[in-house]
């Protein structure tokens, strides 16, 4: 087995204490950073689509995008300015007046170990905010996140904000549907981590 | 002869309340809600901020009008292999129980009456991610699975004792057992991660539970169909769950050995009205189909968690209004505001809706 298919093994057991010394052999044995890193992506879509059929659940999840982020920091320092590791930048946050952020802390992870260069903003971030950062960092899609039905109209607020300001916008959380996240002008809506990715590559390449 | 409100709660508890035309009556049903109860396991929803027995900083979410653990700060156990030595367990004995029980007011209630319902929050699961973080703690559960158990066993050890508390100073006939392991699809972790580190200490409890002479009411929210008849094994008594889960085909595999306390679906609704796809006489509606469609058969007993909003009042109205007309009363219905027990109702109402809102809001919201 080459060392690169093992390192997309362990990823997707969650071997976090050996994923960052394969991807160190990898190199030692000639393979390209970019290529080390596009294993461990597929490794984690993997992942993703097993979490979304519910053959695996959410520690699996966490352990293997932990495993992975071990193993991209040892990429760090070989991609720095090579723009073509990233599929763009994606601002998250848990809508204003929610402090939740268990989903959306899945969804960013997964994002991440999906190629996506994520802005974290937290909880309980005002629409504008969400907004300001966007531009800042000429986000190609920007995630907002609420829990409860009494934060949705906070949701609806910072999507229509986003959508005014001419984003690409994805939302989820418990409450939301497919229907609400239509309602809201949202351009996506995702049920579950795993799905997030899928619709988050869908809408950056629409 | 007829029942006593309590005495078909009671019956209910037993699994023998099966016709499926009739619901227990509310009348009889008297909480003893979280910030009722004086124990200090989580912080009172009617405080903006404080720590709980095990230091663990809570916080309003002002989203809900409840307290959560404090997201912003670090927590207490980084490692759940350093729990023996960071994990300081409260020591019961220095704790003010008749004081506390005192204060929740159940020398005013008729026990003969009514059935105590003591809702009893923070199980083993709950109480390691409020101490580590839940991201952590579930990886916790994959990578270091005998040490998340043996820190659940000395959490039971103390619980167990805690029970024992319970039994003597407010001598509840149902504890609601909080432990919540589900998201809106599914469990958090696998069915086999929830049967090795966590079945044995739900049984354990349900164990000390009947040796106590209590009932055991597990709460889960989230979809946890995969679970359910594992609640049947280990002998627990009632499940509160929500009605995302498919309560009618729940029943058929359990056969009558499991009660369903079922949270209404009131977040489909909120979110459906909010949406414009709906509007209240079809809330109503959904409510009155819902509770009729789950009670065939018996085994079933609706239960509304209402947020403080409009719609979810209305909710809470109609699920009171439906529950009682379906009150256990042989040969009739019976209808709210008829009702020589309509204060009672609305004091459990009451006591849901004062759970979910923020002080400042509970004495101009209170449900007339």
């Amino acid at each position: 087995m080459s060392k690169i298919q093992e390192v997309k093994e362990m990823v997707a057991k969650g071997k976090t204490k050996l994923v960052a010394g394969l991807v160190q052999e990898a190199l030692d044995e000639g393979a390209q950073p970019k290529e080390i890193l596009d294993a461990m992506i597929e490794s984690m879509g993997v992942v993703g689509d097993k979490f979304s059929t519910g053959e695996i659940f959410v520690p699996e999840m966490l352990i293997a995008a932990k495993a992975m982020s071990k193993g991209v920091d040892v990429l760090k320092p070989l991609l720095a300015g090579d723009s073509s590791s990233s599929l763009g930048t994606c601002v998250i946050g848990t809508v204003a007046g929610d402090l939740h952020d268990i989903g959306k802390n899945l969804v960013s992870m997964m994002l991440e170990s999906a190629g996506f260069t994520m802005i974290d903003l937290g909880v309980d971030v005002p629409a504008e905010k969400f907004v300001e950062v966007a531009k800042e960092n000429n986000a190609v899609v920007v995630a907002a996140s609420g829990l409860l039905t009494t934060t949705m109209p906070a949701l609806k607020q910072t999507s229509l904000a986003l959508k005014e300001a001419g984003f690409t916008v994805m939302v989820g959380g418990a409450p939301v549907t497919p229907e609400y996240a239509a309602e809201i002008k949202a351009d996506g809506y995702a049920p579950d981590a795993g799905s997030a990715v899928t619709k988050a590559k869908e809408l950056i390449k629409a | 002869m007829t029942m006593t409100p309590k005495e078909q709660w009671i019956k209910f508890y037993q699994h023998e309340y099966t016709s499926g035309k009739t619901l227990p009556d509310l009348t009889g049903f008297h909480m003893v809600s979280h910030d009722m109860t004086g124990l200090c396991d989580r912080v009172k929803n009617t405080l903006d901020y404080g720590k709980d027995w095990f230091g663990v900083e809570w916080v309003k979410d002002s989203s809900m009008g409840v307290v959560i653990p404090d997201p912003r700060v670090n927590f207490i156990l980084e490692d759940v292999s350093d729990w023996q030595e960071v994990v300081k367990f409260p020591d019961l004995d220095s704790f003010d129980f008749e004081a506390a029980a005192k204060n929740s007011g159940l020398d005013q209630v008729d026990r003969s009456q009514k059935l105590i319902y003591f809702s009893l929050t923070m199980g083993p699961f709950e109480r390691l991610h409020a101490l580590m973080g839940f991201e952590q703690s579930l990886m916790a559960l994959l990578s270091d699975p005998e040490e998340c158990d043996a820190f659940f066993t000395a959490f039971m050890d103390w619980r167990c004792k805690l029970l024992d508390k319970i039994k003597k100073y407010y001598n509840p006939d149902v504890i609601m057992y909080h432990d919540d392991i589900g998201t809106q699809n599914d469990l958090f972790f696998s069915p086999e991660t929830w049967r090795t580190l966590m079945k044995p200490h739900l049984k354990r409890a349900t164990d000390k539970l009947h040796e106590l002479d209590i009932f055991m009411e597990y709460h889960s929210c989230g979809k946890i169909e995969r679970v359910v008849p594992d609640l049947v094994e280990i002998g627990v008594d009632a499940w509160q769950g929500q009605d995302i889960n498919d309560i009618m085909s729940l029943k058929d595999i359990t056969n009558g050995k499991l009660e369903f306390h079922t949270i209404l679906d009131f977040q489909k609704i909120l979110t459906s009205c909010d949406c414009g796809l709906i509007d209240i006489s079809d809330a109503r509606a959904f409510v009155r189909s819902s509770i009729e469609s789950n009670m065939k058969g018996g085994h079933y007993m609706p239960w509304m968690q209402p947020f403080g909003d409009e719609i979810s009042e209305i909710m809470t109205q109609e699920f009171v209004k439906v529950s009682m007309e379906y009150a256990g009363l042989p040969g009739g219905q019976r209808n709210i505001g008829e009702s020589e027990g309509e204060e009672a109702l609305l004091n459990v109402v009451n006591t849901m809706a004062s759970s979910a809102l923020p002080q400042s809001e509970r004495d101009q919201d209170r449900i007339k």
